[in-house]
């Protein structure tokens, strides 16, 4: 009963935690700027973010890293808040984009519009095309498992949509005529942020913008939803609408994320998890919190890949597995001794 | 069982005369092999060429000249079925199916990559030898020796530094090829002093503050879209080379080290003295 234990400490103002995870945010984001494979000092970052230094800061730092560090944020906090509203949703702690497969489909998704040639006619068809794919998934887990189903249930669906979202990502590579698509699986299910530029942050911003007002919106009927369902429709809140407003939600902001960085894992479920303590465990509260969080971690990942002094920069998934797989295997440790 | 026994034991019993025996019926699984097979081999030596040398982008050969050979996929039952008296195969690919067949008694020559114009040499005169073609190998030897000599004197004067960027990000470092070709072209290997060895990862940062002044690419991509592509028109290389030279090399020349990659020598060589002329 720790959610007793913070409602009787009495909760923090509701604006505090977003605001202190985003005050770390900001200074994050100034130390992204800083990393890479050439070193640059604060000063000749900042002459090449005023155009007044060296052209060659210029270059790196508005062509490379900015971008790089927007996509991070940007990526990270659709994740976040994906896996806030997937745990609400389902009232599952295990739910996440990652491991109950959305962001594999939505890789399958993007896969196929990309190899096929649209995203090169159309560059906003990449996004659609992941879209398209998470969606499908988020449709098709709910029926596989639906609301309320044991995290069993729902793990297990998640692991026969991600095997074949991820055997078919793998057929379609396999079939392009292109011999460096066959290769190319490991940015789709490890993901990266390396050599983005602009383009993949205006086509990713137009669709996960929406989706995040949709997600964001559904935090007071998941308030609701916690006093059970009847007590929740008597006090007003339509909650037939809820689970569409968070397919979509999910769809838009999970799609267009992993069409432009590949499938992150585990970013969804970390962050919710850490932060849900510090909201009281409010499911509504929990949502903007888990937003910003999930900025926060995956610019800190981001971070973390460039400084490792790998031959070939390390897929940014590999570190968030690295992180994540751990704390997946110490939750279910914790849920097989609470239901003991 | 003993039978197979038995012809194994032939086959080392009779290795040296059939070593020394002009092959009739070779066959090549490897691409750089099957090029040096069309300069060095008879024509009706050839038994088969691997599917790669019909590939014109990858591939120095031309039509006319392949027309006609059959054309395998480098499988081992393929290799069978064409009873060579010689497989030529390439030093690190392959290696389950030239273990096969070697362990069948067939005679397998494994050609090593060339990683300089002097191992292009040794290769066209190991490959000579075994086929029987020595006087025709140093033939080819001797005239590519004449274009080097040529191209000396336009290799001196100031030297530009110059990259070699493929898909993925990846580039020509020291012990290579290219980097071999770009030297004698008179340009310095920007991505060798970076530390990039054989063919390696440079990251785009690196590459724009290397302020290349020739920037080579490949000539021609794939018609299907990959992401490995994205790198050669990210905004930031693409404001790089604005202010370099971009010269695109077909892959052929340098892909496998064939008499074909002396070209790209000469085309190098001829940018350069052009470059200098407009940096005077």
């Amino acid at each position: 009963m720790t959610g007793g234990d913070a409602v009787a400490s009495g909760p923090a103002p509701s604006w505090l935690l977003p605001l202190g995870l985003f005050s770390a945010l900001v200074p994050l984001c100034g130390l992204s700027l800083l990393a890479g494979q050439v070193s640059l000092d604060p000063g000749q970052v900042l002459a090449g973010l005023a155009g007044t230094g060296d052209e060659a800061y210029g270059l790196i730092v508005w062509h490379l890293r900015v971008p790089r560090t927007l996509l991070a944020v940007l990526v990270g906090t659709s994740l976040g808040l994906a896996g806030a509203v997937l745990q609400g949703l389902l009232r599952n702690p295990l739910a996440e984009p990652g491991l109950i497969g959305i962001s594999t489909t939505a890789a399958l998704g993007a896969v196929l519009v990309f190899y096929g040639g649209f995203a090169a006619v159309f560059i906003l068809a990449l996004p659609l095309g992941g879209m398209a794919g998470a969606a499908v998934s988020v449709v098709l887990l709910m029926g596989l498992s639906g609301r309320g189903a044991s995290t069993f249930t729902l793990i297990l669906a998640g692991v026969a949509v991600n095997s074949l979202a991820g055997a078919l990502t793998a057929l379609a590579l396999n079939l392009s005529d292109n011999p460096y698509a066959a290769t190319e699986i490991i940015f789709w299910m490890l993901g990266s942020l390396a050599d983005r530029g602009f383009d993949h942050v205006w086509i990713a911003t137009v669709f996960m913008l929406p989706g995040w007002l949709l997600m964001l919106g559904t935090g007071r009927a998941m308030d609701a939803l916690t006093l059970g369902e009847e007590t929740a429709a008597s006090l007003g809140f339509n909650l037939a609408s809820l689970p569409w407003r968070s397919v979509l939600g999910t769809a838009l902001a999970v799609g267009a994320a992993v069409s432009v960085s590949g499938a992150i894992g585990f970013i969804g479920l970390m962050v919710p998890h850490l932060l849900r303590p510090l909201v009281g465990h409010q499911p509504g509260r929990l949502l903007l919190a888990s937003a910003i969080g999930g900025a926060l971690l995956l610019v800190v990942t981001d971070i973390a890949v460039r400084l490792l002094p790998t031959e070939v920069e390390l897929k940014i998934g590999v570190m968030t597995a690295l992180l994540g797989a751990p704390f997946f295997f110490f939750l279910l440790w914790k849920m097989r001794r609470t239901q003991q | 069982m003993s039978t197979a026994v038995a012809a194994f034991l032939l086959a080392v019993l009779l290795w040296p005369s059939v070593s020394a025996a002009k092959p009739e019926r070779i066959v090549s699984i490897n691409l750089c092999a099957d090029q040096m097979l069309l300069a060095l081999a008879e024509r009706h030596a050839i038994a088969s060429l691997s599917r790669l040398v019909a590939d014109r982008e990858i591939s120095a050969a031309a039509v006319e000249e392949i027309e006609g050979i059959p054309l395998n996929g480098g499988r081992a039952e393929e290799v069978l079925a064409l009873a060579p008296d010689l497989v030529v195969a390439g030093r690190h690919a392959a290696r389950a199916t030239i273990f096969v067949l070697k362990k069948l008694g067939y005679r397998v020559m494994e050609l090593d990559i060339a990683r300089s114009i002097a191992e292009i040499r040794e290769s066209i005169r190991i490959l000579g030898t075994a086929i029987g073609e020595g006087q025709r190998a140093e033939k080819l030897i001797k005239a590519i020796d004449a274009r080097l000599r040529r191209l000396a004197p336009a290799a001196s004067g100031a030297r530009l530094g110059a990259v070699y960027y493929q898909p993925n990000g990846l580039a020509a470092g020291g012990d290579s090829l290219v980097d071999d070709v770009i030297s004698r072209a008179g340009l310095i290997n920007l991505a060798a002093g970076l530390g990039v060895r054989g063919q390696g990862r440079l990251p785009l940062e690196m590459l724009i503050m290397a302020r290349p002044h020739i920037l080579i690419v490949d000539a021609g991509r794939p018609q299907a879209p990959a992401l490995a592509f994205q790198v050669l028109d990210h905004p930031a290389l693409t404001a790089l080379t604005e202010k370099a030279i971009t010269v695109a090399i077909p892959q052929r020349l340098w892909i496998c080290g064939l008499p074909a990659t002396i070209e790209a020598t000469e085309r190098l060589a001829k940018l350069r003295q052009s470059a200098a002329r407009r940096n005077q």
